[in-house]
């Protein structure tokens, strides 16, 4: 069972093998990680060591042998690899994972058991999903398997696949049905090692601007006969499974890359500790603080609603669907802000690829992808804005509260099934309410505070204007030809979202009274941090806020510990 | 625009995604709970009309 204990213990193992980033000598270090990068390959020396780790152990349900039962967990330890090198993280990583879930979710035992075998023989998993005519929009892909009596022919073609050439198994979304609608595509789950050469072509490799060193392929199928129990699913259950397993993708992808950030603000800080500019150090001019302190709510926002998210798909499963979404959505563009505003601070450091910062310019390349790989931005609004008007209607202003769970970080949660998860809300949203909840002059607060109170009733009543304004969309209103505007709703939608993650995390966790999340002075400057994004408020971060955040900050980078929730120690 | 009952009303171009967005008014109209992949399982009005008419009588207390 991974308990906290077991995770403490993994996390640790993992950060003694990555050793110093910054020991020139160290095969893990950041000048073997940018001299690889340079090369556009994988870090071996990285690769390695996360097989003697046993990564892939961390995507196996425990139920098939591995040690996946939160997804905190998972999110974790994959946080640690992708604070060192989010080209392992996504290539060594997350790719695999993303290709696993749809098994976990609709695989029948056998196949289960084979995709858990890859994984827990440090093997990689290929997700092949994509084909350059048709992005995010899966339904109208054209793989084709078709029944043949005897078995299935494939035939198509699928590319920028990371790792389709090194994968051990391969995930394919094809269509099993020349139909229109949402039963006529079904993933298809084979052994790379069994296709029959002849009937296989494989692209040459896409290059990329970021995450250079991971292998991003294609595939061209041609009458290629694969046994018919390779359908994952029931054949046509194919758009079902995307939609629900990729929840937990859309959930756990986006707070791992928080990672990339922590090293950012990091380096960032080590390089203005250090600059002597106009008779004074970088660090203490108003400018670079307040960005510096900026970065580190964004990273905490972030965590805030990744964690919460997070919590939900073992929870309330049944509501992930708009959860996941906003969490894809928002925490990416949170976070590659954060790391432009960064930029600024470094000044022309953040442009050379060599020096003490370098690591800098690769991160600010490598963090792109989390805007629009697996599921970009506009992607996620179009799952989200279907669902507002009945949310609205059914859920805002009559939603049952949820449980202190989802919020309490010490508290238990129920195991992770993967078979509750639907592709619709169906008009329920707990967390979304909760943000109204305690109004009306009623408060169910400990301690009642003016100034939470106040930026607790602006957020509530953009959250009932968001309510007013959805409830009058039409069915016609909320589909891929929505106005920029009706798109924008999506968005206010996921900043209040957060704003409820933020609250209910400060509000349930009170009991940790050393922490920064049970303080006031950092719920007021998260929440106005947030309303700075939905634009319509003069909230502003009072000083003090900002001086304390600031100090935090700084206790933290010296004594080496991670800028999220859980601010553990690193190595560097 | 005439749609034929027994025609799948992909082929009017309602997206296979469209559906999380019907589901919803059809339980406010119907005050059933309809999965959204049911539309899917039932792609014309005919076949639907049916699924839904079922649903309906199921949720009514027998008199």
């Amino acid at each position: 069972m991974g308990t906290d204990r077991g995770l403490d213990d993994r996390l640790a193992d993992l950060e003694r093998r990555f050793g110093d980033p910054h020991d020139r000598e160290n095969p893990i270090g950041y000048t073997a990680i940018l001299a690889a990068d340079e090369r556009a390959e994988m870090l071996r020396a990285g690769e390695q060591t996360l097989d003697e780790y046993g990564l892939g152990a961390e995507f196996v349900p425990a139920e098939h042998g591995g040690r996946l039962t939160r997804l905190e967990h998972l999110v974790d330890v994959m946080r640690s690899v992708y604070r060192r090198d989010p080209c392992l993280g996504l290539g060594y990583g997350s790719s695999s994972l993303i290709g696993a879930v749809n098994v976990w979710a609709s695989g029948d035992l056998e196949q289960c058991r084979m995709v858990a075998d890859v994984l827990l023989r440090n093997r990689m998993l290929a997700c092949a999903y994509h084909e350059l005519a048709h992005g995010n929009d899966i339904a109208r892909n054209e793989f084709e398997a078709r029944s043949t009596g005897s078995g299935l022919s494939l035939s198509g073609k699928k590319e920028v696949i990371a790792n389709v050439e090194r994968a051990a198994a391969l995930v394919i979304f094809a269509r099993t049905d020349a139909k229109a609608g949402g039963r006529s595509h079904s993933q298809i789950l084979v052994d790379r090692a069994s296709l029959s050469p002849d009937s296989v072509r494989y692209l040459p490799r896409f290059r990329s601007a970021g995450m250079r060193g991971v292998h991003l392929g294609g595939i061209e199928f041609q009458d290629c006969t694969v046994p018919t129990d390779s359908v994952v699913g029931f054949a046509g259950q194919g758009l079902e499974t995307a939609l629900t397993s990729f929840q937990i993708t859309r959930t756990v992808l986006p707070a791992m890359t928080v990672g990339i950030l922590d090293t950012g603000l990091r380096t960032t800080i080590a390089h203005v500790t250090g600059r002597k500019l106009y008779g004074g150090t970088a660090i203490d001019f108003p400018y670079v603080r307040s960005i510096l302190v900026g970065a580190f709510l964004d990273l905490l926002i972030s965590d805030c609603v990744g964690t919460v998210i997070a919590r939900a798909a073992h929870l309330i499963p049944a509501q992930l669907s708009v959860y996941a979404s906003a969490a894809k959505y928002l925490i990416p563009k949170i976070v590659i802000d954060a790391m432009d505003r960064l930029s600024e601070v470094l000044g022309s450091e953040f442009y050379l690829r060599e020096g003490d910062s370098a690591i800098f310019q690769k991160l600010l390349r490598d963090v792109r992808p989390a805007g629009f790989g697996h599921a970009s931005g506009a992607a996620c609004q179009l799952t989200i804005l279907p669902q507002l008007p009945a949310l609205a209607r059914k859920s805002w202003a009559m939603e049952d509260p949820v449980s202190p769970a989802l919020f309490a970080l010490d508290h238990e949660l129920p195991s992770l099934r993967f078979d509750r998860l639907k592709i619709s809300n169906l008009g329920r949203d707990q967390l979304g309410a909760s943000l109204g909840f305690g109004l009306d002059g009623e408060s169910d607060f400990d301690a009642p505070d003016r100034e939470v109170g106040q930026l607790r009733a602006l957020f509530a009543t953009e959250f009932q204007d968001l309510g007013n304004k959805v409830a009058q969309l039409s069915p016609a209103e909320v589909t891929p030809d929505a106005s920029s505007d009706t798109y924008d709703l999506a968005s206010r939608y996921a900043i209040l979202l957060a704003a409820s993650c933020c609250i209910g995390v400060w509000r349930h966790n009170q009991n940790r009274s050393d922490e920064i999340i049970s303080s006031r002075s950092w719920l007021i400057a998260a929440l106005g941090r947030l309303a700075d994004r939905l634009k319509t408020s003069a909230v502003t971060v009072p000083t003090q806020a900002d001086d304390y955040l600031f100090a935090e900050m700084m206790d933290r980078f010296e004594g080496r510990r991670t800028f999220d929730l859980a601010a553990r120690r690193v190595f560097g | 625009m005439e749609i034929d009952r027994d025609v799948p009303l992909s082929e009017y171009g309602l997206d296979s995604v469209y559906v999380l967005a019907l589901c919803a008014d059809i339980e406010d109209h119907w005050g059933v709970s309809v999965e959204p992949t049911l539309m899917w399982d039932y792609p014309t009005i005919a076949g639907f009309g049916n699924a839904l008419l079922e649903l309906i009588n199921e949720s009514r207390p027998v008199s």
